[in-house]
C-alpha cells in the first residue's frame, strides 16, 4: 500500500498540534497563510517564517520529513524567485552578470517571494501531517467549501492510493516480464503505454464508483455527518491566529501611510 | 430449461403472495450487438436464499445491473410489483442493496462511518437516525474497530464487511452480493457467510452470485444457473447432481460431494450425497450409529473401474475450467 506521506505522522506522534481541535486548527492555519501570502514587509515575512519552524517544533514533526514534504513545491518556488532576481527592473544595481542586471528591488521581490511562499508552504505541511484528512474535509464541510470541490477533494484523496497501488502492479508486472528502465524508445513507449492503461482504468474506476454512489441513493446532496464542537479555548486561539494574521500587515499599512490616515 | 421448477414457490410462502423480485423477459446486448442476457425469466420470492452461477462472461452482473436500474434493456424487473425502472433513486434503495465484487469501488467516503453512513444520509433520514443505522450495522458486521478508519488502510475482508454494513444500513429488502467471497481467506469467508445467513435469517432476501462451490450450500437454498439463459433452476444438490449441466456450464460440484460420490463407488450407501462439511458429518454420524459404531467400506467387481471414471470425469472437467 501506498502511502504518499499524507497519513504519515498522524498516528505516530503526539504532540499539542496533533491533539489541537482540527477546525481550530484549520482556521488558524488558513488565517496565516493567506496573510503570510499577501505580506509586503519582508522583516514580518521573515517573522512568519520563524512562527512557521517553531510549529514544525511545537509538533514534533522531524525535519527531515518536512524537507522531504516541502522539497517539491520549494523547487518551483525557487525557480520562480530566480526568474524574477534576474528580471532586473529599474533600481540600484547589485550585481550584474552579463547582460543581467540583478537590482537591489529584484532582489527583495525574489526574498520576499521565496520566505512567504516557504512560510506557508510549512504552515500547511505542518496542518497535513497532524491532522486526519478526513477531519479536514469536515472541518471544510463545516466551513461551508462548496460541496462539488469538496467531493473532487474526498475522491482524490480515497483514490489516489488505489490508482497508485494499481501502477505499482504495473510495474511490478513489467518488471516480472523482464522490463528494464533503459534509455530507449522502448522505455519510452512502455511507459507510455502503462499511463495509457492507467488512464483508461481510471476512467473505468470513475464509472464504477458512479455506479456504486447510485446505488446508494446518490442524489448529489451533502452526505456528510459532523461532530466536531469547538470550545472556549478553541475560540480563544482562533482569535489570537486571526490577530497574529492582521499583526504582521501593521508595519506595512505604516508605512503606507494607511494606518495614519485612519488613525 | 427446467421450466417447471423455473417459477416454483418455497413451501413456506404463502399461495397468494407475490414475489419481492420478478425478472421478466430481460434481454441485453453489449456494444457491438454481443448477447449477454437472452429472454431472461425468474421469479425470487420473500426470505429466499438464492445463488445465481455460471460461467465467466455468464451475464451475472449485467443481470445485476438490471435489478437496481443502472442497466436498462428490454424486458422488465418487478420489485415488490412495482416496476423498478418507474422508482426514483430513493425509492429504489430502499428495495434494493448490491454488493459489487470490487470493495473499493464501492467505499468512496474518507472513513468507514462517513461509509456507511452514505446510504441513509441518502434517504434523507435525521442524523440521529443515521447514527443509529450506522452503529447497528456496524455491530452486525462486527466492524466497531474500524469505524474511524479510512478504508485503503483495510484488508479485502474488512473493506468487504465494510461495503456490506454500508448497504445493510439502507435496510433494502433484497441484497445482491456479486461474488461476496471471491479472493477472501478462509476466516473472512466463514465472517461474510455468517452475516449474509443472519440477514437472510431476519427475513431478508438474498442473492448472491458465486464461483465458490464448497459453499454453495450454505449460501443458497435454490440455484439459477445462468449462461446468458437460465439454462437450469434447483437446489444446489439438483444441480451437483447434473454432471452434464455442470460441464456444459464450466461448473463443478462442492469437493465433499465429490469425495462422498467416490466413497458410494466402494459401498458407503447414503440417501442424499453431503454437500458441505457439517452435512458430511453428519452423513458419517449417522452412519456409525446405524452401524453400530462402524463405517463399512468394501469393494467389489467394479470399485477400481467406478473410482478411475470418477476421478477422470473430475479432472476432465477440471481441466475444461481451467
Amino acid at each position: 500500500m501506498a502511502q504518499f506521506g499524507i497519513d504519515s505522522y498522524l498516528y505516530a506522534k503526539n504532540s499539542p498540534v496533533h491533539r489541537m481541535n482540527p477546525t481550530t486548527k484549520v482556521v488558524a492555519v488558513l488565517a496565516m497563510v493567506i496573510s503570510v501570502a499577501i505580506v509586503k514587509d519582508i522583516y514580518m515575512a521573515t517573522f512568519a517564517l520563524l512562527l512557521s519552524f517553531l510549529m514544525i517544533l511545537i509538533a514534533k514533526l522531524p525535519i527531515k520529513f518536512v524537507a522531504r514534504r516541502i522539497w517539491s513545491p520549494f523547487l518551483f518556488i525557487l525557480i520562480f524567485a530566480a526568474a524574477l532576481l534576474l528580471s532586473g527592473g529599474e533600481g540600484e544595481i547589485l550585481w550584474s552578470i552579463g547582460f543581467l542586471d540583478i537590482t537591489k528591488e529584484s532582489a527583495m521581490d525574489a526574498a520576499l517571494i521565496l520566505i512567504r511562499a516557504t512560510s506557508a508552504i510549512i504552515m500547511l505541511t505542518v496542518l497535513l501531517a497532524t491532522t486526519r484528512f478526513d477531519m479536514i474535509v469536515k472541518v471544510l464541510y463545516d466551513l461551508k467549501m462548496p460541496v462539488f470541490l469538496l467531493q473532487i477533494l474526498m475522491f482524490s484523496y480515497r483514490y489516489i492510493f488505489v490508482f497508485s497501488d494499481e501502477l505499482e502492479n504495473m510495474k511490478n508486472s513489467m518488471t516480472s516480464k523482464g522490463f528494464r528502465p533503459t534509455l530507449s524508445m522502448r522505455m519510452f513507449s512502455s511507459i507510455a503505454n502503462m499511463l495509457g492503461m492507467l488512464l483508461i482504468k481510471s476512467f473505468e474506476r470513475g464509472d464504477d464508483v458512479y455506479r456504486s454512489m447510485v446505488a446508494k441513493g446518490y442524489t448529489g446532496k451533502p452526505t456528510i455527518i459532523t461532530k466536531n464542537k469547538m470550545h472556549a479555548k478553541d475560540y480563544a486561539f482562533v482569535s489570537v491566529a486571526i490577530v497574529v494574521a492582521l499583526a504582521i500587515h501593521i508595519p506595512a499599512l505604516v508605512q503606507s501611510g494607511i494606518l495614519n490616515s485612519w488613525i | 430449461m427446467n421450466t417447471d421448477t423455473l417459477n416454483d414457490k418455497p413451501e413456506n410462502v404463502d399461495e397468494k403472495s407475490m414475489p419481492v423480485l420478478s425478472v421478466k423477459n430481460l434481454t441485453y446486448h453489449y456494444p457491438k450487438n454481443k448477447l449477454a442476457l437472452d429472454d431472461v425469466s425468474f421469479d425470487i420470492y420473500s426470505g429466499e436464499k438464492v445463488a445465481v452461477v455460471g460461467p465467466n462472461g455468464a451475464g451475472k452482473t449485467t443481470l445485476f445491473l438490471h435489478m437496481n436500474s443502472t442497466i436498462k434493456s428490454k424486458g422488465h424487473i418487478f420489485i415488490n410489483g412495482k416496476d423498478v425502472a418507474d422508482m426514483n433513486p430513493t425509492e429504489r434503495v430502499k428495495e434494493v442493496g448490491i454488493m459489487f465484487a470490487d470493495p473499493d469501488n464501492q467505499l468512496f467516503m474518507p472513513t468507514v462511518f462517513d461509509d456507511v453512513a452514505f446510504g441513509p444520509l441518502n434517504l434523507g433520514l435525521s442524523k440521529e437516525e443515521v447514527e443509529q443505522r450506522v452503529e447497528e450495522a456496524i455491530e452486525m458486521t462486527g466492524i466497531a474497530d474500524l469505524k474511524t478508519r479510512v478504508p485503503h488502510h483495510l484488508s479485502l475482508g474488512q473493506k468487504k464487511k465494510v461495503v456490506l454494513a454500508s448497504i445493510i444500513s439502507m435496510k433494502p429488502k433484497v441484497l445482491i452480493l456479486d461474488e461476496p467471497t471471491a479472493n477472501l481467506d478462509p476466516k473472512s469467508k466463514r465472517d461474510v457467510l455468517e452475516i449474509v445467513n443472519k440477514l437472510n435469517a431476519d427475513g431478508m432476501t438474498i442473492i448472491i452470485s458465486t464461483h465458490d462451490v464448497n459453499l454453495l450450500s450454505e449460501l443458497a437454498d435454490k440455484v439459477f444457473v445462468l449462461n446468458k439463459r437460465i439454462i437450469e433452476t434447483g437446489t444446489p444438490r439438483d444441480i451437483f447432481s447434473n454432471p452434464g449441466l455442470l460441464e456444459e456450464n464450466n461448473l463443478e460440484a462442492s469437493d465433499i460431494f465429490k469425495f462422498f460420490q467416490l466413497l458410494s463407488s466402494i459401498g458407503f450407501d447414503c440417501e442424499e450425497l453431503p454437500l458441505s462439511f457439517d452435512e458430511a458429518v453428519e452423513e458419517i454420524l449417522t452412519q456409525m450409529e446405524e452401524s453400530g459404531g462402524h463405517i463399512h467400506l468394501h469393494t467389489h467387481d467394479h470399485s477400481h473401474e467406478e473410482m478411475i471414471k470418477l476421478r477422470t470425469a473430475f479432472q476432465q472437467r477440471i481441466e475444461r475450467i481451467d
